[in-house]
Parts: C-alpha cells; structure tokens; sequence
C-alpha cells in the first residue's frame, strides 16, 4: 500500500509541484491565522494574568474599593483581626511616561515593610545597593523601575522621569532599578514602584488607598474570613481572592476574543475548498491509472486510501508551515492586539509570546481535519468509480449533476438549520448557537453553489455571447459543463466575499449607528478632559480649574461628569454622574422608549436613574424595575426611569443625577471630565487658549470641541476593527488561491480542446480572452451568491451574535459602496487569478496538444 | 497550388533524435485529391500539421497559393488556419460543449462573420453531410460516423483552398468509414477544394485522384491512380 502510495501520489505531487504548493499555502495561511491569532490573544491575556498574579504575590484575599477607592482606616481595622496573618496596603495608577520615553506604566504605591510579607523585590546589585534601597524609601520623588524599562530608555539611577497621571504632570527621580524577577514582571516590565506615602501625596490621594492584600493565619477559612470582614467593612468595599480579579478580566474580553477565533476559521474553512480542488484534480488527472488500478484488482478501500492519504500529506505540510508561519503572524498581530485591549478593556503591553501546546496541537489537528473533510468527498468519488467509468472524462461530472438536487437539498437543510440555531439564546452570554448558525449558512450556501451557479451562468449566458461573442458562449458554457470544479472554487470565493460583505455590512451599521448617536448626543461646544487618561484609570481633573471654568466668559452652562466604575450584581459597569438639568435642556440621550427630557426630569426630580441598553440586557431589567446598587449607605434601589443606546464600553452603564449621587456617596468634588455649552457664535479657540491659561504648569488636560470628539470616536471605532480587516483580507487570498487552482486545472484539461480551436483559427488572443471571461464569470458569480450569503450573514451578525455578545442595538444599513468596492475586487482578483492559465492555455504549441493523438 | 521543398521536421523524446519529416519536396495542384498513405508513426500527421500550419519546418519552405507559409509571424499564420485550411481529425475533436451546428460554425463565428451569414452557411454544409436534422445535439449524443461529418462540414464551413483529413476512417467502422470518405470525395469535387488525405487505409486512399506514399519520414514514391 505505501508503496503504492509512493508511485502514485507522491509521484503525482511532485510532477504538479506548482499547483500542490499553491494548495499547500493556502491551508497553511488558514492554519496560520487560526495559530496567529489564538496565540496572539492568550499571549496578550497570558501577560495580564501573569502581570495579576506577579503583583498579588502571597495574598490570599485583597480588600478593594469602588470607584476612588476607600479610606486607609480600613486598613487599621482590617490587619488588627486575629485571622489576618498580615496585610498591606497598596495604591495603583495607571500612568504615562512622557515623552521621550512615551510608555504607559503601572505605578504602584506600596509600603515596603509590610510590603516584603507579600512580594520580593530583587533590586539590580549595585555598589550602593543598600544606599539606593534606602533614598528610594525616605526621599520624596523616588522611583524605582525595571532595569529592562530603563536599558530600553536609556535611564540611569538619579534621572528624572516624567509622569502623566490624568490632569497632573508629576517628576521622580529614579533611585533603584528592580530586576525583571517576580512582581516586576508586571505589564512586561512597565512596572514603577514608588513609597506609598509619596504616592498618596504625588496622587492628591491622603488618606485613601485603593487595595489591602491580606494573608491568612493557618488553620483559617478563607471563605469565612471574606464574610467577616465584609460584615465589617463599608458596603461599598469588597473582599475577594485574587484569583477572581483574572476570572474578571477573561471574562471581559472573552466576547472579543470569540469573534476573533470565528473570523480565523472562516480561513480554515475556505481551506476545505482547497484541499478538496487539489484531490479532485488528482483524482481526475489519474482517472486511468485509478482504472488501471481497478482493473488490476486493487480494493476500493485502497483507492481512497491512496487519495486520502495525499489529502493527509499536504495537511500535514500545511500544518506545519501553517504552525510556523502563525506564530510569526502572532508576533506581529500581538502588538495591535495589545493596544486594542488597551484602549476597549484594561493596560495590558504583551512584548512575549506565549506559545500553547493545546493551540499549535489545535491548529495542526484543525489542518488534518479539513484535509480529511476536504479530501473525503474526491476520494469516495475515486473509489466508487467503476473501472470503465473512469475512463470516460466526464464520468465524475455526471455523477455530480445528478446528484445537483440532493446536494441542493443539503443546503436548503443546512439553511434551515442556521435559522434554529439562530434563534437559540445564548450559552453564558456567548452566542455560540449564533456562531453554529454562521459555519451553517456558510455550508449551507456552498452546497447551494453547484445548483446556483447553472442558474446564474444561464441568466448570464444570453447576455455573454452577446457581448463576448463566441468567447463569451464558450466561456459560460465550459463553466457550466466544468461544475464539479468551478462549483467549489466559486463556492471557496463565495464564503470569502459573503465573510468579507457582511463584517464590512455589520462594521459599516455599527459605524453608522455610532456616528448618528455621536451626533445626537454630543452637543456641548467643548469637553475638558485629563489628558493621562488610561483605561481602567480613575484620574480626575484639578478641581481648581472645574471651579473656574464656571467663570469662563459666553459660558450658557456647565456640565460636570463624574465617573465611577463599580460592579452592579458582577456585571461592570460605569456609574455617570452628571448634572441632568443641564444635560436635559441643552443635550439629550438617546432613548429606547420615551423622551428623553422627560426621563431625565424624573431622574432629577425623582431620584431615579437611567441605565444603558447593554446593562438592561446584562441584568435583564426594563423601565419601571428597580436597579439595587452598592453604595457607601449600603444596599439600594433605585427606580429605572429609561433605558439608553450606549455605545462608549462593552459593560453596563448608569446616568444618575449629582443630587442623587450626593445622597449616598461622599462628595470629594472630583470631576472626570467637563462639558462646556457656550452662546452662540462664541470663539472656541479663544475659548480653549483662556482655559489653558488657567492651567498650572503641571497640569496637563484635552480640550475637544464636539467635531473633534466625534471623530475621535470614530477613530477609536475604526483601529478596533483594523484586525478584522487584515483577517479578510487573508481569506480573500486564501480563496483567490482557489480560482488560480482550479483555472490552472482547467486549462489542463482542456489542451485539447483549446489545440482545436486553435486549429481551426482561434487566435491566441481569443483563447486568452475565453480563459479571462471564464475566470471573471467565476468571480461574478462568486459575487453574486457572495453578496446574498453576505446580507444574510451580516443580519445573523448584527441581530443575532453582536446582540448576544455585546448587546448594542446596530441600525441594519446595507451601504451600496460595499457590493461596488467589492465587486470590482473581486473581478480584478479573479481576472488577475486568470492571467497565469490564461498564459498557460496558449503556451503549449497546436502541433503539440494534437500529436496527443 | 501548394508546393513543398526540402522539408524537413525533426523531434526530440527524451534522449532521442526522431526526424518525422525528412526532406520531402511535392507539388499538388489546386482542387486535386491526394492521399498520402503509410503506417503508424511514418510521420504523416507532422506533415499534415506543416501543411496545415499547425508547426513550421526546421528546414525547407511550404508555398501555399504563392505565399511562404514557414515565414509568416504567428497572427498570420493563425489567419492563413482559419481561412484557407480546414482540419479533419481522425478523433474528430469536436468541442463538447457546443452543438452540432455551433460545432460546425466555430471558424466562421471565431472570424466574426455576421449571424445570419454563418447561419446559412451552416444550414447549407449540415444539409450536404445529412445532418440538419440534429444540428442542436451535443457531440456526445451522435455516433462517430455523424461526428466525422460534422468535422467534415466544419473544415469547410470557411470556404478553404484546403482541406487536411487526418486518418479521418481511423475511428471508424468500415461501412461508416465509406460513407464518409464518399461525403468528402463529393465535397471535394462539388467545391473545389484541393483534399490531402492522410490514412494507412488503401481503401480509404483509393477516393483520393493521386496517392503518396510516406516511409521513415519520406515520401518514397509515388503513382498516379487510373
């Protein structure tokens, strides 16, 4: 049997190097992207959890507040217990560096006493290592850093570093550096460390602190620990393992990282039609040795054993080039990934890959699979072939026709199908039935291919040869006889551009939809800001300044925002606090049901609060429930006025009134941002600079004006899916391989034909021209079914999977642009995929293709 | 009139020299019928193809109506294929995908001849080789005498000087095989169009008004036929 194998396949794979290495990268590219992508996404989550479990160290529960944290006579109540074996308190920002080094970094404010329990910092040996030690701990302004932050700035002990913590530039100096052991391994190394009591004051935050990690005394509950002291703490401070702080954030981006995963198999997917061309074509291309073989007594098990098997080698050549080139792929996507989560979730800086057993395993296996799959359907075709059948060329494409209407029905079936799965709720807020529904229309759709593409070739026939003349006759008609190929390169095409139609279809709603609710509901003339603001900050503005923007000539009103993350019943979302008699007679919200000034008076006037849609779908609450929150007086309801289209963070939000606000919570007059209405006709420029004037000079904030803010916003939506886009592209490649492919392999079989035209006059500028057409017709075609599979898929994205994942109501909008930008796409690509057998047809002389004879 | 000197066309397979054509000069005047016989592998479809235009000689020169067909630029010569010659295969080579009367019209329609033009013509041909009845069929639904015809009716559907039948009995059995040599044999005569036929078949050769002979290459003789 190998030896078979030997002279039959491998032979054959080395005679059509070109063609194998063709369908070899295409598998790979798919395996590549699947590999890339997966490890790019568990190396930036793998560098969060490790920079989390870096900095808890040894603390098996932590104390941690919401919103500005909690006062530090906690921490005196909490290390007294007799449970607590030790605790320490700890303050953590996330800062900018400033330029030139221009780096985010993770400061930490720590106690280094009580701190050594629970970390070990290693400082970098130094002839005065014990003298930096100690200036870093009494002097005011010292810093340490990582010597790899350091080295990479060119940074020596005694250096000044500048900080951005929202609105306040701050200056350390640099006192030790910490090798990149233990908790410095932090956010890669961006890790600073600085006296708590520094911290405190640097931060405006006396008296405050924002985490207390705690060690337990032996033989004691943790779990009991945790009730106790959640007995005896403010409401509004929690206790937990340090363990759920990372469940938390796997949590959070697991949506984001789902989507990814789905994009990535599309690639694997039309990998399938690769691999399935390749075999057809050695199953054609060898119908008389098959025959020979039959002939001579070989098993049908043997026959597709043999063809199986080729299936398998260039799997597992895929695999590996595909493995390879994934992580290579994974080192370059990790940065922008990093940078996405950065700016949507929490500071994460991933410089390491992480490399997975279980994903390269993933991915190789997922390679074999759609060899097998790919290869399985060709190979029982050899098998099944009678020994005279394959003689005969067109024995397989009969056997196809007839089988049009089942195959027809299969994917009526399939399609069916994805609309059960469509409707099925989603498993553990993941719309895993969502994605099944997805993988079922694209299946669906390809079985659907071989009926639909005599029925477009046939609509499109009259119009062919009435424009092509008898090269437009010839090319559709070939197209048409040539099914059991053409249908699976369309089919390929087709699942790229319906992927590649319906994420722009879906991108482009979301885009719209952001932009018209950008338009209604940003309407102050300019927004104050601090200019540090990171993700996952509580940075605020100088209260000084809040206070003189009050006195800010041709000012009509002032909007201040406060905001307050927190967990509402584990959901996380955003507490908005804001003046709402301003908001509700000079800007609006956009409102699922009711008005919005009306909602907002109630606010006002009635104590009550408006959550966002996505925190109405998380909770499962509605107008007229009651929204229980945490807050320092305890538990609370509050009744919910509205629900608002909200599409600034994937958790929950909550707009409550100042007045409200004020009932509960301490008011420390700290204010995130500032929103300034202003008369008409008001200079906002001079506006801007007699603000700046009034900053100090370490204080450093944004002023934007709504334009500018709006196009922000854009910008922050359009590098969010800057991923997506290159994953698209990828498939297209992927799947204009396919097209190569299968022209490639028609052209092959038809020398003869293309010897005769050629005989009786063709030129080769006409047989040319026949080859492009026929390749452009694919294309076409491909376009056509790509465009319905896309809208369908685009509805099951936006109505179905985002709406399960996210919860953001998208306004379906199908822009006309996408099906022109994409259609002279793909007939560019398919007519560019032409060009080599279009060369390849007229290359062989007429006297050579009829001495076959 | 179509004048051959000194050609000469030579292959190479694998290591090996074959020299298919070896030096054969012949004359055949305008409207005459010539077989040239000879076995399998003699070398009698090379020269149909250098006739024919299908490949050029490594020596010598082929006049066809005055003209040095081994010395015109590719277009031209795909020009002197589509209008002066017509091809007649031994396996037919008919296009699959289209029909009888397409089949048939595919030099004239590849010329851009307009519809109703190319359509007469056609009618015109399918009626002489009996076939106007099944001029919508699809190659693979006629036997192989019918195929031959509808070959036969596209080597003339371009009104050529020539017309090239390469073992165009080959194929089939002997009674079809008469019944298309007498189709081409009255063609010939009805348009005037000079045949060569090339065929190992003596009775297929004894249509033809003179026959050659083709050995290693060669043709060795010659007789005029009484």
């Amino acid at each position: 049997m190998l030896k078979l194998w030997r002279w039959f396949c491998l032979r054959h794979l080395r005679s059509y190097k070109g063609r194998a290495l063709l369908c070899l990268l295409g598998v790979a590219l798919g395996v590549a992207v699947f590999v890339g992508i997966k490890t790019a996404a568990s190396s930036a989550l793998i560098s969060f959890q490790d920079t989390v479990t870096s900095l808890s160290g040894k603390a098996q529960l932590q104390v941690v507040g919401q919103g500005n944290g909690f006062s530090e006579e906690i921490y005196t109540k909490v290390s007294s217990l007799e449970e607590v074996h030790a605790a320490t308190p700890v303050l953590e920002f996330n800062v900018i560096a400033t330029s030139p080094v221009d780096e985010p970094l993770l400061m930490l404010g720590i106690d280094v006493f009580s701190d050594q329990e629970f970390r070990q910092y290693h400082f970098v040996a130094s002839k005065d290592k014990d003298g930096a030690v100690l200036s870093f701990l009494t002097e005011p302004g010292a810093i340490a850093l990582t010597e790899k932050f350091a080295e990479r700035h060119g940074l020596t002990v005694g250096d000044r570093l500048e900080i951005l913590s929202a609105s306040r530039r701050l200056s350390f100096t640099l006192r030790a550096l910490l090798e990149l052991k233990g908790p410095a391994r932090a956010l890669e190394g961006n890790l600073a460390l600085v006296d708590i009591a520094t911290a405190q004051e640097a931060f405006e935050q006396v008296g405050r602190l924002h985490r207390i990690d705690l060690t337990l005394a032996e033989n004691v509950s943790p779990e009991e620990v945790r009730k106790k002291l959640e007995n005896l703490l403010p409401p509004d401070v929690t206790v937990e393992p340090p363990q759920k702080r990372l469940g938390r954030i796997t949590e959070m981006i697991k949506a984001y990282r789902l989507n990814l995963l789905a994009l990535s198999l599309i690639a694997l997917f039309v990998g399938i039609f690769l691999i399935y061309n390749a075999v057809a074509f050695a199953v054609h291309k060898r119908r008389y040795e098959i025959a020979m073989l039959r002939v001579l007594g070989t098993q049908k098990w043997q026959i597709l054993g043999l063809f199986l098997g080729e299936a398998l080698l260039v799997g597992l050549l895929g695999a590996l080039i595909g493995v390879g080139l994934g992580l290579l792929m994974a080192k370059i996507a990790l940065r922008a990934m990093a940078e996405t989560i950065s700016e949507l979730y929490l500071l994460v800086r991933a410089d390491t890959l992480s490399f997975s057993p279980l994903v390269i395993f993933l991915g190789a296996g997922a390679a074999l699979g759609v060899a097998l799959l790919g290869g399985l359907f060709p190979s029982l075709e050899a098998s099944r072939t009678l020994p005279r059948e394959a003689l005969y060329r067109t024995a397989l494409e009969r056997r196809l026709k007839m089988n049009i209407g089942r195959i027809t029905l299969v994917g009526a079936l399939l399609l069916g199908a994805a609309y059960l799965f469509s409707q099925m709720q989603p498993v553990k807020g993941l719309p895993l039935f969502g994605f099944v529904a997805a993988f079922l229309i694209l299946a669906g759709f390809s079985f659907l291919t071989p009926a639909s593409v005599l029925l477009v070739n046939r609509a499109l026939a009259p119009g062919l040869a009435g424009i092509f003349k008898i090269e437009g006759k010839m090319a559709s008609r070939y197209l048409g006889r040539s099914l059991n190929r053409s249908a699976v390169a369309i089919a390929s095409l087709m699942t790229a551009l319906a992927m590649l139609i319906s994420i722009s279809i879906m991108i482009l709603s979301f885009r719209q939809t952001v932009k018209v609710w950008t338009e209604q509901i940003i309407s102050a003339d300019l927004f104050i800001s601090p200019a540090g603001r990171l993700t996952g900050q509580r940075g605020s503005l100088p209260p000084a300044l809040v206070e003189s923007l009050a006195k800010i000539p041709g000012l009509v009103a002032m909007e201040r925002l406060t905001e307050i993350p927190m967990r509402i019943n584990e959901v996380p979302a955003l507490l908005f606090v804001t003046d709402l008699e301003v908001k509700g007679k000079l800007s609006r919200i956009m409102l699922r049901r009711g008005s919005s000034e009306d909602i907002l008076r109630r606010c006002r006037e009635q104590g009550q609060v408006t959550i966002s849609e996505v925190l109405s779908n998380r909770l499962k609450l509605a107008e007229g429930d009651h929204l229980q929150m945490v807050t320092p007086e305890g538990m609370q309801s509050f009744d919910i006025a509205g629900v608002f289209y909200d599409y600034r963070t994937e958790g929950g939000m909550v707009i409550m009134d100042r007045s409200t606000y004020a009932k509960y919570w301490p008011e420390e007059g700290r204010y995130s941002s500032v929103a300034l209405y202003l008369k008409p006709g008001s200079s906002l420029d001079e506006t801007r600079s007699l603000i700046r004037g009034r900053l100090k000079r370490s204080e450093e904030v944004f002023i934007t004006s709504n334009k500018e803010l709006r196009r922000e916003i854009l910008r922050i939506f359009d590098q969010t899916f800057s991923i997506t886009y290159a994953l698209q592209i990828i498939a297209i490649v992927v799947a204009i391989f396919g097209i190569v492919n299968t022209l490639v392999l028609l052209v092959m079989e038809r020398e003869r034909d293309i010897g005769v035209l050629k005989a009786v006059g063709a030129t080769n500028r006409q047989v040319q021209r026949m080859t492009l057409l026929e390749a452009g017709l694919m294309g076409l075609i491909s376009f056509v079914l790509g465009a319905v599979n896309g809208i369908l898929l685009s509805l099951l994205l936006i109505f179905v999977i985002n709406k399960q994942s996210f919860g953001w109501t998208i306004q379906f909008s199908v822009p006309g642009a996408i099906f022109g930008k994409t259609l002279i796409l793909v007939l560019a690509c398919a007519l560019i995929a032409g060009i080599f057998p279009a060369r390849a047809a007229i290359s062989k002389e007429v006297s050579e293709v009829m001495r076959l004879e | 009139m179509i004048k051959l000197d000194s050609v000469t066309k030579t292959y190479t397979l694998g290591q090996q020299r074959i020299v298919a054509v070896n030096d054969v000069s012949l004359t055949i005047e305008a409207g005459e019928f010539v077989a040239i016989m000879g076995k399998s592998g003699c070398g009698k479809t090379t020269l149909l193809g250098l006739i024919g235009g299908l490949d050029r000689p490594d020596r010598g020169h082929i006049w066809v109506d005055g003209e040095d067909i081994t010395q015109l630029p590719d277009l031209k010569l795909t020009r002197y294929r589509r209008d002066q010659v017509g091809i007649v295969f031994q396996f037919f080579n008919l296009i699959p995908i289209l029909t009888v009367s397409e089949n048939v019209a595919l030099p004239y329609t590849l010329q851009g001849r307009p519809e109703r033009e190319v359509e007469a013509r056609v009618q015109e041909l399918l009626e002489d080789v009996d076939l106007w009845e099944r001029r919508h069929h699809y190659p693979h639904e006629i036997s192989g005498g019918e195929m031959q015809r509808v070959a036969i009716a596209r080597a003339l559907v371009n009104r050529p000087t020539l017309v090239l039948a390469d073992e165009p009995t080959g194929n089939l059995d002997s009674h079809t095989g008469s019944q298309v040599m007498e189709v081409m044999a009255e063609l010939s005569q009805r348009h005037a169009t000079t045949f060569v036929l090339m065929t190992h078949s003596s009775e297929a050769a004894s249509y033809a008004s003179r026959k050659m002979l083709m050995r290693d290459g060669s043709l060795s003789s010659e007789e005029e036929s009484t």
